[in-house]
């Protein structure tokens, strides 16, 4: 009867706009710091990292949102394949440059900016930490009565 | 924004979930939540959608009674 778009009814569209605002007002936010901070000669990560980062986060704090608010705009399907690839993607950023780490004996930090393999560690935790509150979230949907 | 208990009531009278009732008017069940919580203020294409699949008209399940006094009121002095 009332036919759903891009698989998001009404409500869910509306949340999303307000979930691409607040993604891209963080990207903005993070960019204009980082900028700030180069100004001032302040690395916080080695190389082209800090530009990585402020993407990477700004991409998981917008699935984080869309996980809470249960909004999948490509299907849940396709978004179940996508954080459980995710979450393995994450393992792989995380053991890499650890076992990287130990070998070569490389510190997480180095003269106060977060080294390459410790940037890629924090990329992977963040993906970690949005496939386990998928997790999370389905679990807790089927917990809880049909009606709340 | 105030609870939509009649959604709910005429919901119940023909023994549906919030579930089977989202899916018969083509949205999420947290939507239909959302809606009788007050959460949500639906656009008239959903209120259309929900009347119709609950047999009931649009000033049955979304007036509300209260503003209808007041207006009248500032109305008529």
């Amino acid at each position: 009867m009332f036919h759903k778009k891009n698989n998001l009814d009404e409500r869910q569209l509306l949340l999303r706009g307000n979930i691409y605002g607040h993604t891209f007002f963080l990207l903005m936010l993070l960019t204009v710091g980082n900028s700030a901070l180069m100004q001032q000669g302040i690395l916080w990560a080695e190389g082209q990292w800090s530009y990585l980062l402020i993407v990477f986060l700004s991409i998981i704090v917008c699935h984080t949102e869309m996980i809470y608010h249960n909004i999948y705009p490509m299907g849940e399907k396709f978004h179940k394949f996508l954080y459980s690839g995710a979450g393995l993607f994450s393992l792989i950023m995380i053991v890499l440059p650890l076992w990287e780490m130990r070998v070569k004996r490389i510190p997480f930090t180095n003269n106060g900016a977060v080294t390459e393999n410790g940037c890629a560690i924090l990329v992977g935790a963040g993906f970690l930490f949005m496939s386990f509150f998928y997790l999370y979230r389905k679990i807790s949907d089927k917990r809880r009565p049909e009606e709340d | 924004m105030a609870k939509n208990l009649k959604i709910k009531a005429a919901r119940a009278g023909l023994d549906m979930t919030q579930q089977q009732l989202a899916d018969k008017v083509g949205v999420s069940r947290q939507t239909m939540n959302a809606i009788e919580k007050g959460d949500y203020n639906p656009t008239i294409k959903l209120c259309v959608a929900i009347c119709k699949v609950l047999g009931h008209t649009l000033n049955d399940l979304f007036w509300e009674e209260e503003n209808t006094n007041v207006s009248q009121e500032k109305q008529f002095g």
